[in-house]
This record gives C-alpha cells, sequence and structure tokens, in this order.
C-alpha cells in the first residue's frame, strides 16, 4: 500500500453520475429539496415573462383604444397572478436559502467519518492527505464543491425553463434570428471557457502554493505561541518582509489574471454590441416595413435579450457544474479510499498475551525499515519499559501493537490469533494510551473523560477517574463540576486547562477506559523531578493487574518496569530485566551510565 | 433601548470608517477618485435606459424620421454597451487595489501582533479577539472594498431614485403621493424586518465561532490516534450533526421569519406595482401620455424599486460590514505597543544583572508568581534554576528579557532600571531557548542564523559541537535544505531531539552574552544529552547562562543554583552546598539518584 500520486487513488466520474450522487444523499436528509427547486425553475420563468407581457398588453391595448374598464379588469388580472407567483418564489428561495446549506453540512459528516475511521497509517501518505484536503474543500463554501454544484443545479433547471420559453415566443417571430443569437452566445462561451482555462494554468495553479506559504507566514506572524521567538529573536521586520514579498508576487499574479479577464469581458462586449445592433435593427425594420406593432417590438426586445442572458447564464453554468463535479470527484474518491472496516470481535478473556512474530514495518514510500524482525511476547499483567534512542523505532513499536499500523512482514498474535482478523474497533478497546500530545475538546469535562457520547457517559465514573488521577481540587473549583464545558469556543466560560492538568485528563481518560493494557508515551517528560515520581508510584497502584508499557528517556523512570525491551536502529536489541541488562553490560547499560554518572559521581564524592 | 441600539449602530459605523478610510486613502489615494467615477457612471447608466427607448418608440411611431431613429439607436446600444465596458474597467481597477487593500491591512495586524506587549500573547481572550479581527476583516466585511462598496451603491441609489422621481412626478404627478405613502410603509416595515435579521445575525455569529472547529479541526489527522483507540468517532461525529442541526435550525427559524415579513412586504410592492401599472396605463390610454412615455414611465418605475431596495439594503449591509469590520479597529487600536527606553545599551564585555526585591503577577491573577526575588548574576557566571513545575522558573526568564514588566521591585542591567532601555536593544543581549521554542518551514540555514549575516564557519561549528554534523552532510541540500516538507518535497523533518538541537544552535549563533535554556534536553535521549553536556563549557565559554533543568545532572556545570519555590528563592549555592543542606534540592536530587544506583 503506497500512494505516491493522488492519481494512484483517484477516479473519474461522470457529471452526471456526480448529479446523481449528489441528489441521492440531499434525498436522504432534504426530501423536499428537488421537487422545490424545479417548482422554483418554472415559478422564476413565468415571473420573468410576466413583466414583458405586461407592457405588450399594455401597449397593444392602448394602440387599439380598448374601454377603460377592461382595460383595468386585465390589468387587475395580471398584477393578481404576479403577486401570488411573487409570493410563492419568495416561500421557495427562503426554504431552498437554508436548505441548501443544510444539504451541503450533511455531507462534512461523511467525510469526518470515513476519516477518522481509514487505516490509521494512509493518514501519513501525503496523497491521502492531499485528497482528504480536497474532499473537505468539496463541502467547504457556498459556491464550490457541493453547495456550488446545487446551485449549478439549480440554475441549470431555471435557465432551460427560461430558455424553452423564449424559444417558443421567438419561433413566432423568425427562427433565423434564433440561430444567429447562438451564434454568438457560443462565441462569448468560448471566449470566457478559453480564458478561465489560461486563467487556471497561467495564474491559480502557480499560485496554490504560494498560497500556502503566505498563509504560513501569516499564520506565524499572527500566532501567539512564536511571540516569545519573535520577540528575543527579533524577528518582525524580518517576517514582515517575507510576507510583503510573497503578497506582491501573489498581487502580481492576480492583477494578471483581472486583466485577462478585462480583457475577454471587452471581446464579449464586443460581440454583445453586434447582437444588440442587429436586433434591434432587425426589429425596428419590422416595424417601419412590416408593419411589426410596438407592443410586439417591445416584447420580441425583451424576450431576446432574456433568451440571450440565459443562454450565457447556462452556459456558465454548464462551466461551473463542470468545474465543480471534479470537486465531487474529490469527495467521492475519497469516501471510496481503502477498504471498510470488518473482522471480528476480540474474545473476552482474563489474560491478554500478545505475541509480535519476525515483524517488520517500512513507513509507506520509504525504503529503510523503521522496524526490523521483531520477535517478542508481552504476557498478561507485565510491565514493560520501551527504551531506546530517538528514532529506535519505539513509538512504531507501540503503534504496530495498538493496530494503527499493519505489519509489513511478519505477523502480530493476540492470544495466538492473528489481529488483523480482528475488527479495528474491538482491537481499540483493548488499549487505553497517554501520548505526549494531549488534546482538549471542546466537550464537556465528563465527555473529555469517557470520549463518549452524553447518552454513553457515565458521570459518576467520570468524577471518579478524575479525582484519582489529582484532579479532585480542580474538579470541586469549577462551578458546573464534571459537567463543565472545556475551551472557550463554544462557551464563554468555558475551561482551559494548565499542562499539568492536561496531562492528568489523559491519565483520567485511560483509567475511565478500563481497558487491559495501558500505554504511557513520555507522559512525564514536563514533569518536575518529584512529579514524575508520583505520577509514576500513584500510576502504578492504580493499574493494578493490568498490562502497562511505559515509554521513557529517563531511564530512572522505568525501574517499575518487570522488563526492558531496548530498540536501536529498528531492531530490538536488548530484552531482559533492569538488574540482567546491566550485568550484561549491553548498550542498555551504556545508557543508564551515561545518565546515572551524574548522580553517581556525586555519591562517590560524598562517600 | 432601540434608539441606543441605532446610535450604537451609527458610533460603531462611524468610528469604522474614521480608522480604515484615512489608512486607505493615505495607501491608495486613487481609489477614491475610482469610487467616484464609478458612482458617476453608475447613475448615468440606467438613464439611457430610460429615456432613450422613450425616444425611439416615440419615433418609430409618430414621425418615423429614419435619422433620429439610427441617432437614438447609437446612443442606446453604444451607450449601454460603452458604459458598462468603462465600469467594467474600473471595477477590475478598483478590485486590484481590494487586493492590496487586505495584503495590506493584513500586513498591518501582523506587525501589531508582533509589536504588541507579550503579555497581551498570552492572554486567552486577545487571541480570541485577534481570530475576530481577522475572519470580520477579510470573511464577513470585505474590508475597505466591501464598506466602499456598500456606500458607492447607497449613494449612486439615492440620486438614482431622486431623478427617477423627477421623471415620475413630472409626467404623472399624482405618482407622488402613491410613492410618499409606499416609501413610508416600506421604511416602518424594513426597520421590523431589520430587527429580525440583526436577532438571527446576533446567533449566527455566535454559532460561526464553533464551524471551523467542528467540521476541521474534530477530524483533524493529529488527534487521530486518540480518536481511534478511544473509539471516540462517535463522539466527534454526533457534534457534527448536532451543530449542523442547530445551524440549519437558526437559518430554518430565520427564514420562516423573514418569509412572515416578505410575504406582506411582497403584498405592498404588488398593489403598489399595480397602482402605478392602471395610473400610467390610464394615462397613455387617455391619450395624456405617449406610448413612449409609458414604457419610460415603466422602467424608471421598476428603477424606483430597484434603488429603494438597494439603499435599504445597503444601510443594513453597511452596518453589518462595519460591525464586523470593527472587531479589526478594535484589536488595532487596544493593544499597545512595548514602550521604548531611549538608553543604549552599554557596548561592554562585563554585564551585571540585578534582581533587587522583584515580585510580579500575571495580569488578570491576583496571586503573585514571584515574590520578593534578589539576585545578582555576572557575566561568565552560570547560574542552573530548579524547581517544581509552576515554581516560577520560567516567569523569571520572561521578567530578566524583559517581555513582563515587574509588579515590584527592580531589574538592573549595568545598575540601570531595564525598562529605560530600547526594549529592542535589550533583548539582543539574550540568546534564549525557551522550552517551547519553535521553528520555521525555512532552510535549515535560515533557521540558525535568521535575520543575521550567514558565516558559514559558525554553522560549521555549532552544528558540529551539536552533533548535527553528520544530519546535515545526510541532508540532500545540505545547509539549505527546508525544515519539514511542507514547501519542499526535499525537506526533512527534524526528531523532537533534532529539533531541540537547531533551536539550541540558532540561539548559539547570536554570540550574545546572555545565554538561557529552558528545559533544552527534555526530548533528547540519553546519549544526544550527554553530548550537549560535554560540550557545555565550549559553548558557553565567555557567557552568562542561565540553565533550567528538571534534570539536576545538568546543575553539576554550573557555578550557583538557584531553587525556586512558590515564587521564591529557597535555596542557592554550588552543588555541593545544597547537597549538604537538608532542603529541597537534596529532596529532589535523591529522588532521581536513587533509581541510578
Amino acid at each position: 500500500m503506497s500512494y505516491k500520486k493522488s492519481s494512484e487513488i483517484t477516479k473519474e466520474y461522470s457529471i452526471f453520475s456526480n448529479i446523481l450522487f449528489v441528489l441521492k444523499q440531499v434525498y436522504r436528509n432534504q426530501k423536499a429539496f428537488v421537487p422545490m427547486m424545479v417548482i422554483q425553475a418554472i415559478v422564476g420563468t413565468f415571473i420573468t415573462f410576466i413583466w414583458l407581457f405586461l407592457s405588450k398588453i399594455v401597449i397593444d391595448q392602448v394602440t387599439n383604444n380598448v374601454s377603460v374598464s377592461s382595460f383595468i379588469y386585465s390589468l387587475i388580472f395580471i398584477v393578481i397572478a404576479e403577486i401570488i407567483l411573487m409570493e410563492v418564489d419568495s416561500f421557495l428561495n427562503f426554504q431552498n436559502w437554508w436548505r441548501i446549506i443544510h444539504a451541503r453540512m450533511s455531507f462534512i459528516p461523511l467525510r469526518m467519518k470515513k476519516l477518522l475511521n481509514m487505516d490509521y497509517e494512509n493518514l501519513e501518505i501525503p496523497a491521502v492527505l492531499d485528497l482528504s484536503q480536497r474532499a473537505e474543500k468539496a463541502t467547504e463554501g457556498n459556491s464550490d464543491g457541493v453547495e456550488g454544484f446545487l446551485r449549478s443545479i439549480q440554475g441549470l433547471f431555471t435557465s432551460t425553463c427560461k430558455i424553452i420559453m423564449s424559444i417558443t415566443i421567438i419561433s413566432f417571430l423568425n427562427p433565423l434570428i434564433l440561430g444567429f443569437i447562438l451564434i454568438l452566445a457560443v462565441i462569448s462561451y468560448i471566449i470566457t471557457d478559453r480564458t478561465k482555462k489560461m486563467d487556471k494554468i497561467k495564474t491559480w495553479d502557480t499560485l496554490s502554493e504560494k498560497f500556502r506559504e503566505q498563509g504560513y507566514i501569516a499564520g506565524v506572524e499572527q500566532d501567539f505561541s512564536y511571540a516569545k521567538d519573535i520577540r528575543v529573536f527579533n524577528l518582525s521586520e524580518y517576517l514582515l518582509d517575507k510576507h510583503k514579498k510573497i503578497d506582491s508576487e501573489i498581487h502580481d499574479k492576480i492583477s494578471e489574471s483581472k486583466k485577462r479577464w478585462l480583457k475577454a469581458t471587452g471581446l464579449n462586449q464586443i460581440a454583445a454590441l453586434f447582437q444588440e445592433g442587429i436586433i434591434y435593427i432587425w426589429l425596428i425594420y419590422n416595424v417601419l416595413y412590416k408593419s411589426l406593432s410596438i407592443g410586439n417590438f417591445t416584447l420580441y426586445l425583451g424576450t431576446i435579450r432574456t433568451f440571450f442572458n440565459t443562454v450565457g447564464s447556462l452556459l456558465s453554468n454548464i462551466a461551473n457544474l463542470r468545474l465543480q463535479s471534479r470537486q465531487i470527484n474529490d469527495f467521492r474518491n475519497f469516501l471510496a479510499f481503502g477498504k471498510e472496516g470488518g473482522g471480528k470481535e476480540v474474545p473476552q478473556q482474563n489474560q491478554y498475551v500478545f505475541e509480535f512474530k519476525n515483524v517488520s514495518f517500512k513507513y509507506p514510500g520509504q525504503d529503510t525499515y523503521a522496524l526490523k524482525n521483531l520477535s517478542l511476547t508481552i504476557s498478561s499483567g507485565t510491565r514493560l519499559a520501551v527504551v531506546g534512542l530517538n528514532g529506535a523505532g519505539k513509538s512504531t513499536f507501540i503503534k504496530l501493537l495498538c493496530g494503527l499500523y499493519t505489519p509489513s512482514e511478519g505477523r502480530i498474535y493476540l492470544n495466538g490469533i492473528d489481529i488483523n482478523t480482528f475488527s479495528k474497533e474491538s482491537y481499540y478497546a483493548l488499549f487505553a494510551p497517554v501520548f505526549q500530545d494531549i488534546e482538549v475538546f471542546a466537550f464537556p469535562l465528563s465527555e473529555n473523560i469517557s470520549m463518549k457520547i452524553p447518552e454513553k457517559t457515565n458521570e459518576a465514573k467520570a468524577i471518579e477517574a478524575a479525582e484519582k488521577v489529582g484532579l479532585k481540587d480542580k474538579l470541586h473549583s469549577l462551578p458546573n463540576g464534571i459537567a463543565s464545558q472545556m475551551l472557550k469556543i463554544f462557551h464563554d466560560d468555558g475551561i482551559d486547562l494548565s499542562g499539568g492538568e492536561k496531562q492528568k485528563l489523559a491519565l483520567a481518560r485511560a483509567l475511565y477506559k478500563d481497558a487491559p493494557v495501558i500505554i504511557l508515551d513520555e507522559p512525564t517528560s514536563a514533569l518536575d523531578p518529584l512529579a514524575e515520581y508520583q505520577v509514576y508510584t500513584n500510576f502504578d497502584q492504580i493499574i493494578g493487574a493490568k498490562s502497562a508499557i511505559y515509554i521513557s528517556h529517563r531511564l530512572a523512570s522505568t525501574r517499575f518496569c518487570d522488563t526492558i525491551a531496548l530498540f536501536s536502529d529498528g531492531i530490538l536489541k536488548e530484552y531482559d530485566t533492569h538488574e540482567n541488562l546491566i550485568r550484561k553490560k549491553g548498550e542498555y547499560y551504556q545508557l543508564f551510565e551515561v545518565q546515572a554518572q551524574y548522580y553517581r559521581n556525586q555519591e562517590q564524592k560524598q562517600s | 433601548m432601540k434608539k441606543r441600539i441605532n446610535k450604537q449602530a451609527i458610533t460603531l459605523t462611524l468610528d469604522t470608517v474614521y480608522y480604515l478610510f484615512p489608512k486607505a486613502f493615505r495607501y491608495k489615494p486613487s481609489y477614491f477618485l475610482l469610487a467616484a467615477l464609478d458612482i458617476i457612471l453608475s447613475i448615468i447608466h440606467p438613464f439611457i435606459n430610460i429615456f432613450f427607448p422613450k425616444f425611439l418608440i416615440d419615433e418609430l411611431i409618430g414621425n418615423m424620421n429614419l435619422k433620429l431613429i439610427i441617432t437614438y439607436l447609437i446612443v442606446l446600444v453604444l451607450g449601454n454597451i460603452g458604459l458598462s465596458y468603462l465600469l467594467s474597467i474600473i471595477s477590475t481597477a478598483m478590485s486590484n487595489i481590494d487586493d492590496l487593500f487586505e495584503r495590506y491591512f493584513n500586513q498591518q495586524l501582523s506587525l501589531h501582533v508582533m509589536k504588541m506587549k507579550f503579555e497581551y500573547t498570552e492572554d486567552p481572550q486577545i487571541l480570541d479577539g485577534l481570530q475576530r479581527a481577522k475572519t470580520g476583516m477579510d470573511w464577513y466585511s470585505g474590508g475597505v472594498g466591501g464598506i466602499v462598496g456598500c456606500i458607492k451603491n447607497i449613494i449612486s441609489s439615492f440620486v438614482i431614485l431622486v431623478g427617477v422621481i423627477s421623471v415620475l412626478a413630472l409626467k404623472a404627478p399624482l405618482v407622488l403621493v402613491v410613492i410618499v405613502l409606499f416609501v413610508f410603509l416600506i421604511s416602518v416595515f424594513e426597520a421590523k424586518r431589520n430587527n429580525v435579521g440583526l436577532k438571527y445575525y446576533d446567533q449566527l455569529s455566535k454559532m460561526n465561532r464553533g464551524f471551523d472547529y467542528v467540521f476541521s479541526q474534530l477530524s483533524d489527522f493529529k488527534y487521530g490516534k486518540d480518536i481511534r483507540l478511544y473509539n471516540a468517532e462517535e463522539m466527534m461525529v454526533n457534534k457534527a450533526n448536532q451543530y449542523n442541526k442547530d445551524l440549519s435550525e437558526i437559518f430554518h427559524k430565520e427564514a420562516d421569519e423573514l418569509f412572515r415579513y416578505d410575504f406582506v412586504k411582497n403584498m405592498f410592492s404588488g398593489v403598489y406595482d399595480g397602482i402605478i401599472y392602471i395610473y400610467i396605463g390610464l394615462l397613455a390610454l387617455t391619450k395624456m401620455i405617449t406610448i413612449g412615455d409609458f414604457t419610460m414611465l415603466l422602467t424608471s418605475s421598476q428603477n424606483f424599486n430597484g434603488s429603494l431596495q438597494s439603499i435599504i439594503g445597503g444601510i443594513q449591509d453597511i452596518y453589518k460590514r462595519c460591525r464586523y469590520a470593527h472587531e479589526y479597529v478594535a484589536f488595532m487600536k487596544n493593544f499597545s505597543c512595548l514602550e521604548k527606553g531611549k538608553k543604549k545599551v552599554q557596548e561592554t564585555k562585563q554585564h551585571t544583572i540585578e534582581f533587587k526585591n522583584v515580585s510580579f503577577r500575571y495580569p488578570r491573577s491576583e496571586e503573585y508568581a514571584l515574590e520578593n526575588i534578589s539576585i545578582c548574576i555576572h557575566s561568565n557566571e552560570k547560574l542552573s534554576i530548579v524547581g517544581a513545575n509552576g515554581a516560577g522558573k520560567t516567569t523569571f526568564i520572561k521578567l530578566l528579557c524583559g517581555l513582563y514588566p515587574v509588579t515590584e521591585g527592580e531589574i538592573l542591567l549595568d545598575g540601570t532600571n531595564i525598562s529605560e532601555y530600547d526594549s529592542a536593544k535589550y533583548m539582543k543581549l539574550f540568546s534564549v531557548v525557551f522550552q517551547d521554542f519553535k521553528l520555521f518551514t525555512f532552510s535549515l540555514k535560515e533557521n540558525i542564523c535568521l535575520n543575521k549575516e550567514v558565516n558559514q564557519n559558525r554553522l560549521d561549528f555549532l552544528t558540529e559541537r551539536l552533533g548535527l554534523k553528520n544530519k546535515v552532510a545526510s541532508l540532500p541540500n545540505g545547509f539549505n535544505t527546508s525544515i519539514y516538507k511542507s514547501f519542499d518535497e526535499c525537506g526533512f523533518e527534524p526528531s523532537g531531539g533534532e529539533q531541540q538541537k537547531i533551536a539550541i544552535a540558532r540561539a548559539w549563533y547570536l554570540e550574545s552574552p546572555f545565554a538561557i535554556l529552558d528545559e533544552p534536553t527534555a526530548s533528547l535521549d540519553p546519549m544526544a544529552e550527554h553530548e550537549i553536556y560535554q560540550n557545555f563549557n565550549d559553548l558557553t565559554e565567555n557567557k552568562m547562562v542561565i540553565y533550567i533543568s528538571h534534570r539536576l545532572s545538568s546543575c553539576q556545570f554550573c557555578d550557583s543554583i538557584a531553587v525556586f519555590d512558590h515564587g521564591r528563592i529557597v535555596e542557592s549555592g554550588t552543588h555541593e552546598q545544597l547537597r549538604s543542606y537538608n532542603g529541597i534540592y537534596r529532596k529532589m536530587f535523591d529522588q532521581q539518584a536513587k533509581y541510578y544506583n
């Protein structure tokens, strides 16, 4: 599974298939949307033409000298029809306005679900990340992706209705003029389309990277966590210069594109000049020599203009549809990517024994092994320390054990069964990890501990976990206790936790989960020696009979463990108890001595 | 209550305009000339379509003078197309400047953030304010361009409205009565409708704050491990669905409520239209006006409606936009820069820093983070600071670097209070590796040298001493290789340890007299840590060094140690002295040492 280019994971769907896909999904959430859209198109068409007919009727009646009363009756009839149509249109407009946004947003959870469910290792492949980002784009704006696509479809309906209506009216006059208008419309479509293509190639494609760079620089400048470094290293002018430089590069490209569009507009205006001129001349000729009535003159003039505009917007609708369809492609490709879960449940047992058999692992797209030929057994209730230099393969080992990565070679067994045969979900349930980078979510504290939806959160259990890891005082200090909202994103009085409190929150999560295996990945690197000691002793009691795996650079902190696994260059070099490894005087011994000397020397001096 | 809102709306709008427009004018005065031109042309445009079709039709029905007909036709067609082309030239030129404005104001924002007092950057409310300033300015308000566009519209619509009413009044005076009545009804009505709009707009702007969080951040890769292993997907998706539902509900309610208003409004304008048509139709029918006049009045009446709507909409819009843009204005106005002292730092090799009874309280905090600290540090001295989490070690460093002013007491550099020095020059004395240092996605070389001149010898020396030499040799472009892959496929992802080494190299490159290292080896493996300790003396020759670490092993190559506890210095002396004293230091050291025996 190594995807280097995004082309290897993308497939082209036809516009038609994309329309079906989008409408199907919309239908699931918004049944009324499509019928409403069709009705709106028809109503909109009638409203446009009622205006045109109104002046024709008035002028005809004036020239024919009809009676005042019949004149008033006919106008009242038209006005009532107009009011009704306008009410219907306005109702549908408001309805579709919120429905279209709701419909678009209902696509987002599909992408989230996919992202949160796909194999973890895919998240480290640039092509997949890229695709995911593009899929996100497809659900983001009001005029792009799904929502833009829906609007284009709606526009397509309306345009088609109006064109049918215009053609019917004009064909009474002269079909030749139709052909003429069509040719001009196609010319202007070609101009627009060519400009769009040029624009994409010459401006936007070259800019996408510049935009990212600009975003990065501005992000750094305005990121408060960079504030100290920027001040102490006096970087404000330096960064701002970079910012200005890239800004002016982008601006130049953008104004180039604007010039291009202005040129296209100029060409289109020339085409319009011909169109307007010829239509007027032709209609005036008819009035003067073919006795076309003034009423019909205004009707035809209006209709032809409407027709021309509608053909224009139809063509641009189609162009948009093509563009947006590509974004829908991205979205569908993302949803279709990779395999879906499956596999059997992990059987409930008292003992969980994990066995690595000749396991090797290579990161996707890499030539060297991150972990080579690892064989190791972790028996139930073990306390295992994983040590080694940076980059020796410690975290790869942990990710393989947790099932986040699948071995490139070899197998991992749980109680003798290949873990690949289990469903990811039930396998993940075996682990309660505490990683270095702890994230607090904008949910209530209780859910931050349970990591479950409110209905599945046991508050009493969450309180118990929080108290056990030393958050008792914090909990009492919060006005809403365990129900307090975290972060200020949704609630102005949301709680921000300090670094130490976050670490405790992560430990509480692990406790709440009550899984058979606990993993602690450098959980104390930011803690002072006494606090570190406390965490280890407390946790040791809490863990009880469970298995626990510690990763740490501080070899002292791994002295609680029964067994030590020392990784070096992706290989398990040493695996034994602390005492045996010290006696062996191998790599572990060396590592230990390097740290110990600073303390040892002192001891010797003392004694 | 309503009056107060209106008054507030006006002050807010004016405040925004007063702040942004002079700046925009100074930056690109031509923009406002273009806007004026645009207004004039936009006013002329509709009148071509009001007058010339009338002339044309009257001529067609009446004298049929071919020469006149052709003249009208040319004015009509050329005028229309020529004007719209001119307008698109102007709007292109203006949007070009809009882009410049957007960049300019964003740059100003960056500068402001980088220059404002450091303490603001640690205030979550100000962070929130920054977010609102950013999104308010470029998303919702459309910046200067958006506001100018609104004003442009209002002015031109107003003139058109006056013109159109005059046309109507001249030919059909009674229409005026209907118009006055209609305008009165509509404006009373719009005021109510506007309040509905504002009510929902308030609710939505609160919801919007969470949009990015719910739909983007919750599924961010960096939470990937935890979300999978804690099986928290349901929780995230649930939140997204809930948010979608809440948001749609607001939209739905707003749509329903607005429709109720629009239903009545449509009635109004339908009836108004009806009265106008029947009235001017009857005028035409009774030959009081020509058919040409009829079409002219019809177009005028349509323009009347359009202009009125655009004025009403424009006034609401300008307030909305200004309210968003005001977040930016408020942010730019409120948080001041560091005050600059005048004194220059003396160019000597020997410096002394003295803390005299310094106490410090964080803003918004009632407790002292540091209390009554007195300590004197000389050049060439190596000081180690130890203590529990939250004891005040990092705060001490922040005060020393001048990032925070002291609450009580004073800090003296060579006998002069540091607040009297030019702060940028003062900070130049320090090279600091913060606990949460940040690297940039620039080349390795740029990360180390930053804005200083490149000195290859020094680069080589530092990388060798810090154990980065082999790493640099292994990189495809050596020192010119980018850190991280974001902008360069050949870029490299440094491990945590390598990042720390690069940060140390960056600080050392400065050759400043004071060096400060805050937990510099926390993510280094034992070997790398040992290597850095070994080279420590070489690297820090002739410097004053302050070293913060939880690993007490590092204290042994320092001349003196200060032990912080609850914001105070509770013990100080050499390693040997403190070891023999039965205090916190000894307890901590023993705690760590015991596992190494």
